[in-house]
């Protein structure tokens, strides 16, 4: 095939025609592919922290700890949370800028902000936990296994997020790069 | 509005389907891709203001969403044996033969490269190209003849 010809096909390439309200239907929030899996995700989330925030009380003897431990907690829920929200509004305009090269900069600086806010936030909840379990306690050595089981826990699920969120500004920097060559 | 917006993207809705079978592999990511592309350039239109062609602005934002999408991991595969003729699906999608060549070609480059040459292969000038991809006209020039170089040899190959 000579490059006149694929010139020739491209301007003429027949596709699968869809109609006004396909496309109409498309326009909506609820159809986005990516925001569905985001929403799918908080929901999920929200849900397992509302339940841990509404039964820890008892489940955990919220009350014998002491209230900045609690405080700690909710906090650091809430914030857990609030990343979530902050990634699902960002991820709804990935579009900023005059041309391809500046929004996809913009973009690859919005992503790194969140990747920094979502791996901190994650810790700090995590973090929250630990403080929280551990105050007012008779360590014993099954309690401090328990301890560390879950600090190493939550240290793996940290690296495994912070390479996640590597790859994918990686792979984004790289588009930048090919652009700019 | 959204009335003159549909009609808008169901004039030029050829681009969409096209950035999206050179971004994408399969039907279903392609799917995926042409919703997002839709509701992007919904959020858009309020801002579209007949500055540019509406061609040119579509093609901004679909490559834009395309580029800046994640893709999905999936395991590569890597086969090079002939499949018999009696297995060959006969023009997929209602695509010919050249088409399918074409968008076969076109996907072996890399994403930036992709949106230079569907610029190209759009008739769009040197100038109108950096414009909508950031780049300045001399250096459009120089990556256009290059793409098409390597494209002339994977037709060839």
């Amino acid at each position: 095939m000579e490059f006149d010809q694929l010139k020739s096909s491209w301007q003429q390439s027949s596709q699968p025609v869809k109609n006004k309200s396909e496309l109409e239907m498309m326009t909506k929030i609820s159809r986005h592919p990516v925001l569905k899996k985001l929403r799918l995700k908080f929901v999920i989330e929200a849900s397992l922290l509302f339940i841990f925030l509404v039964f820890y009380n008892d489940g955990f003897d919220g009350a014998e700890k002491p209230l900045w431990a609690n405080i700690v907690l909710i906090a650091g829920a809430l914030l857990f949370i609030g990343n979530d929200v902050a990634g699902y509004f960002m991820f709804q305009k990935p579009v900023m800028g005059k041309d391809i090269g500046t929004s996809l900069k913009k973009f690859s600086r919005n992503l790194k902000r969140l990747a920094i806010s979502s791996v901190s936030s994650a810790f700090l909840f995590g973090c929250a936990m630990i403080i929280f379990f551990s105050t007012v306690i008779d360590f014993t050595p099954i309690k401090l296994t328990l301890m560390a089981g879950m600090f190493l826990a939550m240290m793996v699920g940290l690296y495994l997020s912070y390479k996640n969120w590597s790859r994918r500004i990686g792979d984004l920097n790289g588009v930048i790069e090919q652009l700019n060559g | 509005m959204k009335d003159v917006f549909l009609t808008m993207v169901d004039t030029h809705q050829a681009i969409i389907h096209k950035i999206c079978r050179i971004y994408r592999d399969t039907h279903e990511d392609q799917e995926d891709l042409f919703q997002e592309i839709i509701y992007q350039l919904w959020k858009a239109f309020p801002d579209f203001r007949n500055e540019s062609k509406v061609s040119t602005w579509m093609y901004r934002i679909a490559l834009n969403t395309a580029l800046a999408a994640f893709r999905k991991n999936r395991i590569a595969l890597d086969f090079k044996a002939t499949i018999s003729e009696e297995f060959h699906p006969v023009d997929s999608d209602g695509l010919s033969e050249n088409e399918e060549q074409m968008f076969a070609a076109i996907r072996k480059l890399t994403p930036a490269e992709k949106a230079i040459i569907s610029l190209y292969l759009e008739d769009y000038s040197y100038r109108e190209i950096a414009q909508i991809t950031g780049i300045s006209e001399n250096y459009a020039g120089v990556r256009i003849h290059r793409i098409k170089d390597k494209l002339k040899t994977i037709l060839t190959n």
